[in-house]
């Protein structure tokens, strides 16, 4: 695909575009895609294994296996402080799904829905499909892309009906504060609106930061609907378990759109899931480790390379402004594929707003990401330079 | 406690509409689908597939059809390997259905009551009274004299065409219809891995695009090791 074809795409289309065209650069290094490179941890394969020895395996209910759905309900207080019933959990074929079912459960036509300005445009896509209507809430460099109450106010409307809140932000790594997500709640409230609460990154949170649960926050249970999964926080991204916490007439509703989509979640996927939420965080602990060396191992390289990037406070992801080496971010992506054998994506996979703007992946062992650096600082250079040159 | 909120109107409709999956598990799990996909996770098979599926996995899903239906279908572009045959009915019903259209069930409609209500389309019998463009939805045991007059309305209009052949030798492309025929199917209901769910769809590669699409958008890949188990069986079944 040319750079003339990859311009007439974007969202979805794009990125994976990039990545088909990554497939065709011999030794390319991925820093696209959200896949965690770390192993499944060893305790959650092996309860897998038992699960494959067994003679029988009978279909799970299509809202999850019983005993998963309580082991989240308890990780619920835990993970997002709320406290909640197995009957207020669904489990879904990855985060993937469960965003899906919540829009169609949630979303008539013309019904609006707040999103933030730059996302993952998989929203957009499920938005779409319900027939919603998506109003995007700016988010800004200067305040490290957070969502902000006093831009969400201007823009209820009789007809909005949720606002979408991720929280790390993919791709920003932006996140919510106690104090905003107070403010939302009240945002929440006062208008009748459901905060829809996308947290599959939540255990990703750098300090000195915390992770806030919207839903956790006083008259909230009725208003919020969480999104998570076990992909991103055990490195499971293969085995699509995620899943969703809201009141029981909603998770009934989700069950029953659930059964036309996709039925129950593969069962030895459940009872990996299980294992995962049944044990201590200490693997999570120990991901959290080495997510946070190569946090700087990528942040120093783009520093020095000239690329401008606010700390993500959560999340996997940089978020950097491309403007200084006078290229779109299209373009850069396209020669840093072809000149350095780097894959990065474009922010207009993220956003139309966004072409000055790169999100790139911690994602790979250090070493790994030492060498995309290496690759990535000449070309970046070069670059600038010549644009420096012309200015 | 309630949501604050009222749900979507399609959830009331949906409501009592979706029949439950059948139980299934009363077959032993293959060993060989066991044995794979062990090996699988030992070599570390726990991330995303590509999203339209592992690609041996698609060849031998396109060489099935090959030797059972003598349709030629391309692997790569042709083949997206589902979570099931439920998701399988469900991606080919959005991405076939223009919203308000119709779909007529020649047999088994309860297989995608719940897909039609999700896109707003409307489900008609084989005997009412249809106006307009339709989609065609039938199995693999849909009578003779059923199935041919509403094939050879779907090759007159040039209607899409959904067949989930089941045992059935009989393929729509042997009256005109490959190229407007969707094929969708479970793999391993016989061995045993009806939970670990694996389908797939098949179609020409220009139909299968924007299913890859939907389906990516809908639960990004197939879970990673069921994908494995179902390529063990399908290779045992043509060794």
């Amino acid at each position: 695909m040319t750079l003339d074809e990859l311009r007439g795409l974007d969202g979805a289309k794009l990125r994976y575009a990039l990545m088909d065209l990554a497939k065709e650069v011999p030794d390319a290094i991925a820093l696209g895609r959200g896949d965690p490179d770390l192993d499944t941890p060893a305790h959650v394969v092996e309860a897998a294994k038992r699960a494959l020895a067994e003679p029988l395996q009978p279909l799970q209910p299509v809202a999850g296996m019983p005993a998963l759905r309580e082991a989240i309900a308890r990780r619920a207080r835990g993970d997002h402080g709320v406290s909640v019933g197995p009957e207020q959990v669904l489990v879904t074929t990855g985060g993937q799904e469960g965003l899906f079912l919540v829009m169609s459960a949630l979303l008539d036509p013309g019904d609006e829905i707040l999103v933030p300005d730059p996302r993952y445009t998989s929203y957009d896509q499920a938005i779409e499909h319900a027939g919603g209507v998506s109003v995007t809430v700016p988010t800004q460099p200067e305040e490290a892309f957070d969502l902000k109450a006093a831009a969400i106010e201007p823009l209820i409307t009789p007809k909005t009906k949720a606002l979408l809140l991720v929280t790390p932000s993919n791709p920003t790594g932006g996140i919510i504060t106690r104090g905003e997500a107070e403010k939302i709640a009240a945002l929440a409230q006062k208008h009748g609106f459901v905060v829809i609460s996308d947290e599959i990154y939540g255990k990703f949170v750098w300090p000195p930061f915390e992770h806030v649960s919207i839903g956790a926050l006083p008259g909230m249970r009725e208003h919020t609907i969480t999104l998570s999964g076990f992909s991103k926080a055990w490195a499971m991204t293969g085995w699509r378990v995620g899943y969703v916490i809201a009141p029981k007439d909603a998770i009934d509703g989700m069950a029953a759109i659930k059964a036309a989509t996709t039925g129950p979640v593969a069962n030895v996927s459940q009872a990996a899931a299980l294992a995962a939420a049944e044990a201590d965080d200490a693997c999570i602990d120990a991901f959290r480790e080495i997510y946070a060396e190569r946090r700087a191992i990528l942040g120093d390289g783009l520093r020095a390379m000239g690329l401008d990037y606010t700390d993500p406070r959560g999340g996997f992801f940089f978020w950097a402004d491309s403007s200084s080496t006078g290229l779109r971010a299209l373009e850069l992506s396209y020669l840093l594929l072809k000149e350095a054998s780097v894959l990065v994506f474009p922010g207009t996979g993220f956003g139309a707003r966004w072409s000055d703007y790169l999100r790139i992946t911690t994602l790979q062992p250090t070493e790994v990401l030492r060498e995309a650096v290496e690759r990535m600082t000449p070309v970046v250079r070069r670059y600038a330079d010549e644009a420096k040159a012309r200015s | 406690m309630a949501l604050a909120v009222p749900l979507a109107r399609r959830v009331a409709e949906l409501r009592g509409s979706v029949a439950a999956p059948r139980d299934g598990g009363d077959t032993e799990v293959s060993a060989a689908a066991r044995e794979a996909s062990v090996t699988a996770l030992e070599r570390g098979e726990t991330h995303y597939t590509d999203r339209p599926g592992i690609v041996p996995l698609r060849q031998r899903v396109a060489a099935l059809m090959s030797e059972r239906f003598g349709l030629t279908v391309d692997a790569g572009k042709g083949v997206v390997i589902t979570c099931g045959v439920t998701e399988a009915r469900f991606v080919a019903m959005q991405q076939l259905v223009p919203v308000g259209g119709t779909v007529v069930a020649l047999s088994h409609a309860e297989r995608v009551a719940g897909a039609c209500i999700v896109r707003g389309a409307g489900l008609r019998a084989p005997d009412a009274a249809i106006e307009g463009d339709v989609t065609v939805y039938l199995t693999g045991d849909t009578p003779a004299e059923v199935r041919d007059p509403w094939l050879t309305q779907a090759s007159e209009h040039g209607w899409a065409v959904v067949y989930e052949p089941g045992e059935a030798s009989f393929h729509p492309a042997a009256v005109g219809l490959a190229e407007h025929t969707v094929t969708i199917g479970a793999l391993g209901l016989d061995a045993g891995i009806e939970a670990w769910r694996v389908g797939y769809l098949a179609a020409p590669a220009a139909t299968a695009g924007p299913l890859r699409d939907f389906k990516q958008a809908l639960t990004l890949c197939t879970t990673n090791l069921s994908q494995w188990g179902a390529l063990a069986l399908l290779e045992e079944a043509n060794a």
